[in-house]
């Protein structure tokens, strides 16, 4: 474990160390790590997801992929403030002297909860709509990635983040699926409303 | 930033406005007539990427936002909730104001359609009032 950690130290101290060397890149990641603007674009999408679709059974198919999105996004929340109540990481820039392209977060390091909640949504996403969970991917891990760059997480809080989102999405996919026919009574009332 | 509720009032702006822009977008995409601010598909798909664009690079060019919830940020709570609130508001200005804009859409090839399909040809306020008409005379 002690090995681990120090390997996973030395790989985000490694990424860090490239701030400084290009400017254009060091401007371009102080905006896509903000707090707002790559969450918003993946919650934009899926108010574009509820809206799309060739027609009823596609949008259903999307919407449904959006319920579960919302519903993992607060379950993986949920899961990293529990885990947060046990374990404690310090943040890079507590333990080493870095350059930091962030304010510094008080929170744990470990599990990232930006990573926990993008990948969730981009889980949720994907089941919806296969290409629209790509580019949510990809806006996630760009996201996450550009967190460790900044010096704001090392490279395994990123990707126990991820792992938690990713098995939170699928436990509600699955909790839906087993609530059958509530889901699909809620979104029939949405429909008649001519909302969904 | 100007005043306490300056990034309040700035998030929810920005997500309003994108908001309402990606619905354009996404309502001209499936061909939902009756919730495009624009007659032509493509000038109401235009407006609405320029609407989402535009706010965008309002929101990143007019302050510094990588601020902490002590010091003038949002907490991740705050962001969420607004976000919410914004993206409801949207919805709701785009369902009242497409119905005024389009209130001569009233009667549809797809008034037999259920759901946001009703819409491809008549506006959420005619199609809502033809719903409850429906389950009153079924009532």
């Amino acid at each position: 474990m002690e090995a681990l950690l120090k390997a996973d130290e030395a790989v985000g101290l490694w990424l860090n160390g490239w701030v400084g060397h290009f400017p254009a890149l060091d401007a371009v990641v102080k905006l896509t790590v903000s707090d707002y603007f790559i969450p918003a674009i993946i919650s934009l999408l899926m108010i574009g997801l509820w809206f799309t679709g060739a027609d009823a059974v596609d949008r259903n198919r999307r919407q449904r992929g959006v319920i579960r999105a919302m519903m993992a996004m607060g379950l993986a929340n949920l899961v990293v403030l529990v885990i947060n109540q046990h374990y404690f990481r310090f943040r890079p820039f507590v333990e080493h002297d870095i350059a930091l392209l962030f304010y510094r977060p008080t929170d744990s390091s470990f599990p990232a909860n930006p990573a926990a909640m993008s990948f969730a949504l981009a889980s949720g996403i994907f089941q919806g709509d296969k290409r629209a969970g790509v580019a949510a991917f990809a806006l996630a891990a760009l996201w996450t990635l550009s967190r460790v760059y900044a010096g704001v997480f090392y490279p395994l809080d990123v990707l126990g983040g991820a792992g938690i989102g990713l098995a939170v999405s699928y436990t509600v996919k699955w909790w839906l699926w087993s609530m059958e026919p509530a889901p699909t009574f809620v979104l029939g009332i949405f429909r008649r409303l001519h909302l969904a | 930033m100007i005043g306490v509720f300056g990034p309040f009032r700035d998030y929810f702006t920005l997500v309003f406005v994108s908001a309402v822009g990606v619905i354009q977008v996404a309502t001209a995409l499936s061909g939902l007539r009756g919730l495009m601010f624009l007659g032509d598909r493509r000038m109401a798909g235009l407006l609405g990427a320029v609407l989402a664009v535009g706010v965008f690079l309002w929101y990143i060019l007019s302050a510094p936002r990588n601020l902490p919830d002590t010091a003038g940020g949002l907490s991740g709570n705050q962001s969420a909730w607004l976000f919410s609130a914004a993206s409801a508001a949207a919805i709701a200005f785009t369902l009242a104001g497409s119905s005024v804009v389009n209130w001569r859409l009233r009667v549809s090839d797809h008034q037999h359609e259920s759901g946001l399909d009703a819409l491809r040809g008549t506006t959420f306020l005619w199609a809502v009032v033809r719903t409850l008409i429906a389950a009153w005379k079924r009532s």
